[in-house]
């Protein structure tokens, strides 16, 4: 995948793949976008190849009592498109998605 | 943590996620359901060390996990795009592994929906598209009628000039006329066809020339006429598109013209004659041709104003013929004007013809698919278990329905691409046929129009047969089909659909076999008319002199003289006539008065055809003479006037006496002449052979001569061997003689029934294809009971049954469908037939011998498709079909 123009909202999206918020409720929180908007951005950037998904071991899982997690991160292409949309976005460089590493839940 | 998330895992999320999931396609149904679950527990998980899982946070988690709804909304475009790939490689996988199948269901599709696409064509360019002109819908035609006569005639010149001058309506009144013209400035002669209009001629088609003008209004004077505008053909052909000949001189006979314009390349057919032309010259008044009101020559066109409708248009027609008919007491008795659109008028005599042929094709495409659906149900008998296996694995019912259609869809766009390709070919077929009749018919091409009927036919056609085996699959679970091995109750009612198919099949087909069959019959017996000539070995040449070389009537009558002479010397030339118009091509005729008679009111004057021939004409084609004497050398220019007429007139007029002697005199050929009859001759057809018999008046050349010739030659073998002499010869008289039209007198007469050839064709062959095509739908049924039959036959032949009992017992299945069909295919000719009434000569839209012998056609047909299988059944083995269970 080359690089592509990015929505606003895709770009903030992979933005806080790339700070570490790797489940789709803490990309809710932490960009304030509607789940509506985040889940379907999601596919559709897995699809571009801009994400890829990976499941957790199952031993990991089993260990813990629960079904495997599926993680979301940034390729190659991903971050080459996030870099251009940094650049044209500049907002995103000052957002707080930079502030903060741990994700909070939120009552939203 | 774990016994907590045991214990305080909130269920309603699970639940909405696995509700949800149901709407997410399949093959990712699982993956998604467990991001969601891992996602939801992890948020749980995170709340509760947080320590704020209370009611407000579960209450916002499950909130939030409604996302998933549009999640999976998201998906559904894969779901769809996926099966349906899945289903086309399905299908595809199947047409290729089944290439018998594919290839029969495919030609019956491609001939169905071919044929249909065809006469489509055809219709579209006769009677849907308009004419190649602005706002052509506003084009009239304005014609004039006599009483009850039913045949419109055109007008004349006076009757036009009135109408130029008195209507409001309409505007850009235009006259004009066709014939023929000499052009003789290249290296050989050429008559070409010529219309003559007035100046305002085509600012009322609304058309322009690509190159130079049209005429301006006093062109069509007497002293500024000598200007031409080309036909682009004519001037590709002639003048090698020579750009610079515009304003050259071309010769025209003996006279020049200027060349002022070229028309488009589309525009060669008046719509109001027959035939394409490839010159215009202005239409000037000569003689007395502008105040006789009796010489109906002119084809008469006008443009409704923008803000007129045709009935205005109509109502002051009506009162201007009133007016001519009070001021010209006598000449135009029961007067009518009428103004039809252009187009209406076109196509009126067509119309029928054109919706029998819709109604032939549009049975040929049913019967067609019918016949694949058979095929389809057939083989979805084979595919039932595969069906259960896709049903246990989950597969509702509405995916394999859906599974269906596409393969139905499939193979109906195979079909329609082979019927593309087959119209197309058919298209060629039909303009070298060249039905003479069919105005148009050279504008018959594929367009958006004709690709857009031939797609929805095709997905129409898809459906339609698609849907057969879909309405097929049991609607008790798959799941007993399972268990049933493939027999039970859905074979029985497989085995009701695949009959009325049949049943359908047949009587589609016996319906259009019987009008095919009345269509020959009629040619056939067209074919048998009696022409009242001998066409064979006579040779046919139109010999059209140049008035402006021979305008003396001594001249002609010298010069034709010359000509027949030469031509009478070839060698194997029998003997050689001339005469104004062929039989079958029509021609003129006048109002006539027997001297010595009670006067006859104007408006029931008789009337007889009239034609200039010469002393040799009756014997070259063999006309025989029934009594007196035909026309000698002695029938000169100064000799009394003579006439010879043919029976018909001397049956209506002097029944049971003898004409000979007797006075006559024409009123419609300018001054009245007066002749008499020294001669009666047999009746020749003057129109076509389905026209009727007409009295007919021949002058002597001598008395009468023309410009207008044809001359007829009768040779000792084929008559081509001449041609080249004959030309020479006449060329050795005048070498800037044009010659045109040189075909043999059968060519003539096959010319004359050209139409109804064409059509009797033409439905001809779709009947074939209806024969063939049920044949074969009936062969498969019985096919498939056969072999769905065999235990059962089995046990009947090992219980003693004979083979005879076998065959008959399958025969007697497949004859009951015939039956049926049969009725109700007769009930269907008989509708079907009552629209064709029009279309046929000498027999009855009913006639009982066409019904039946075709009926026993079929039936006979039908017998063998039958039989074929039911041979086949008696070969069954018994033990063979028993071990099978």
């Amino acid at each position: 995948m080359g690089k592509g123009f990015l929505t606003y909202s895709s770009a903030i999206i992979l933005q806080a793949v790339a700070n570490g918020y790797l489940y789709g409720f803490d990309i809710i929180d932490v960009t304030g976008l509607p789940g509506g908007t985040v889940y379907p951005a999601l596919r559709r950037l897995e699809e571009t190849g801009h994400l890829i998904s990976k499941w957790e071991k199952h031993a990991i899982a089993q260990e813990e009592s629960r079904p495997p997690r599926k993680y979301y991160e940034l390729t190659r292409a991903g971050q080459d498109v996030l870099a251009e949309a940094v650049k044209r976005y500049r907002l995103l460089e000052q957002s707080d998605l930079n502030q903060e590493r741990t994700p909070k839940p939120t009552k939203a | 943590m774990r016994a907590r998330f045991k214990r305080q895992f909130p269920k309603p999320y699970l639940w909405l996620i696995r509700f949800v999931g149901l709407i997410v396609p399949r093959r990712l149904r699982a993956d998604w359901r467990q991001e969601w679950e891992a996602e939801l527990r992890h948020r749980e998980a995170l709340l509760a060390d947080w320590d704020k899982l209370n009611w407000q946070s579960k209450l916002n988690l499950f909130w939030r996990s409604t996302s998933a709804f549009w999640d999976a909304l998201w998906l559904q475009p894969q779901r769809w795009e996926e099966e349906m790939f899945q289903d086309l490689r399905i299908g595809l996988r199947l047409l290729r592994s089944h290439p018998g199948f594919t290839f029969v269901a495919v030609l019956a599709l491609g001939l169905g929906i071919g044929a249909t696409t065809l006469i489509f064509s055809v219709v579209n360019a006769v009677l849907l598209r308009p004419l190649p002109f602005p706002q052509s819908d506003r084009i009239v035609r304005i014609e004039e009628r006599h009483g009850q006569a039913t045949r419109p005639l055109n007008l004349s010149y006076a009757t036009f000039l009135d109408l130029r001058s008195q209507t409001g309506a309409i505007e850009h009144v235009a006259a004009s006329r066709f014939g023929t013209a000499n052009l003789t400035d290249g290296a050989e002669p050429e008559q070409v066809n010529v219309q003559s209009v007035t100046a305002n001629y085509f600012s009322a088609l609304g058309i322009t020339p690509v190159l130079g003008r049209t005429f301006l209004p006093e062109e069509d004077l007497p002293d500024r006429s000598n200007v031409a505008i080309l036909s682009y053909q004519l001037w590709q052909r002639r003048y090698g598109a020579d750009p610079n000949l515009i304003g050259k001189t071309i010769k025209v006979g003996s006279s020049n013209a200027t060349v002022i314009g070229v028309m488009p390349p589309g525009f060669r057919s008046s719509y109001l004659f027959a035939g394409q032309y490839d010159l215009w010259t202005p239409l000037v008044p000569t003689g007395s041709l502008s105040s006789n009101r009796r010489s109906h020559l002119l084809g008469v066109i006008a443009r409704l104003k923008p803000d007129s409708k045709i009935e205005q248009a109509q109502s002051e027609l009506s009162m201007i013929a009133n007016r001519i008919e009070r001021e010209n007491s006598g000449v135009d008795p029961d007067m009518a004007l009428n103004a039809i659109g252009l187009q209406t008028r076109l196509v009126a005599p067509l119309r029928q013809t054109l919706i029998v042929f819709l109604c032939a094709v549009g049975s040929l495409l049913l019967i067609a698919c019918a016949n694949v659906a058979n095929l389809l149900l057939a083989r979805s008998a084979s595919r039932e278990k595969e069906m259960a296996i896709r049903a246990a694995l989950g597969a509702g019912r509405l995916r394999l329905t859906r599974q269906l259609l596409t393969e139905g869809m499939l193979l109906a766009s195979l079909g329609g691409a082979a019927g593309l390709l087959l119209s197309v070919w058919g298209i060629k077929l039909v303009s070298q046929l060249d039905p003479s009749n069919y105005p148009r018919i050279n504008e018959v091409s594929i367009d958006w129009r004709v690709l857009g009927f031939s797609f929805l036919i095709s997905m129409v056609t898809g459906v339609l047969f698609g849907l057969a085996p879909a309405l097929q699959l049991p609607k008790h679970g798959l799941y007993e089909t399972l268990k049933e091995g493939g027999r039970g109750s859905t074979s029985v009612r497989r085995n009701w659909l695949r009959q009325s198919l049949v049943v359908a099949e047949v009587a589609l087909a016996l319906a259009l076999l019987i009008g095919a069959g009345l269509l020959i019959n009629s040619f056939m017996r067209l074919m048998q008319v009696n022409r009242g000539f001998d066409p064979t070995n006579v040779l046919a040449i139109n010999l059209n002199l140049p008035f402006s070389k021979y305008p003396d009537s001594t001249q002609q009558t010298a010069v034709l003289k010359q000509m027949l002479e030469r031509v009478s010397a070839v060698p194997g030339v029998r003997s050689a006539g001339l005469i104004s118009s062929l039989p079958f091509n029509g021609g003129p005729a006048t109002d006539f008065v027997v001297e010595d008679r009670p006067p006859i009111p104007d408006n029931q004057a008789p009337i007889a055809d009239i034609r200039i021939v010469d002393a040799n004409y009756f014997r070259t084609m063999s006309i025989p003479l029934r009594s007196g004497r035909t026309f000698t050398e002695g029938d000169s220019a100064e000799a009394p006037r003579a006439m010879i007429i043919n029976e018909e007139l001397a049956r209506r007029h002097w029944p049971g006496e003898n004409p000979l002697g007797q006075r006559v005199t024409m009123k419609d050929w300018g001054p009245p002449l007066t002749g008499e009859i020294i001669g009666v001759v047999g009746d020749v057809k003057a129109d076509g052979l389905d026209s009727d018999t007409r009295p007919m008046i021949y002058w002597p050349y001598p008395q009468f001569p023309g410009i207008f010739n044809n001359l007829v030659v009768r040779t000792n073998g084929d008559p081509a061997g001449v041609i080249a002499a004959v030309k020479s010869e006449i060329w050795a008289v005048d070498r800037e003689q044009p010659l045109s039209r040189i075909q043999r007198m059968e060519e003539v007469i096959a010319t004359s029934v050209a139409p109804r050839r064409f059509n009797m064709l033409l439905l001809g062959v779709f009947a074939v294809l209806a024969l063939a095509l049920s044949a074969i739908g009936i062969y498969g049924v019985i096919s498939y009971t056969v072999a769905q039959r065999t235990h059962e036959i089995g046990i009947r032949l090992a219980l003693g049954a004979g083979p005879s009992d076998v065959r008959s017992l399958v025969i007697r299945q497949g004859m009951r469908l015939v039956f049926v069909g049969g009725l109700i295919g007769l009930a269907g000719a008989f509708a079907l037939t009552q629209l064709m009434a029009g279309l046929l000569f000498g027999i009855k839209a009913t006639d009982p011998a066409t019904f039946l012998s075709v009926t026993l056609l079929l039936v006979g047909i039908a017998w063998m498709a039958c039989y074929l299988p039911a041979r086949r059944a008696t070969k069954v083995d018994p033990l063979t079909a028993l071990r099978h269970e």
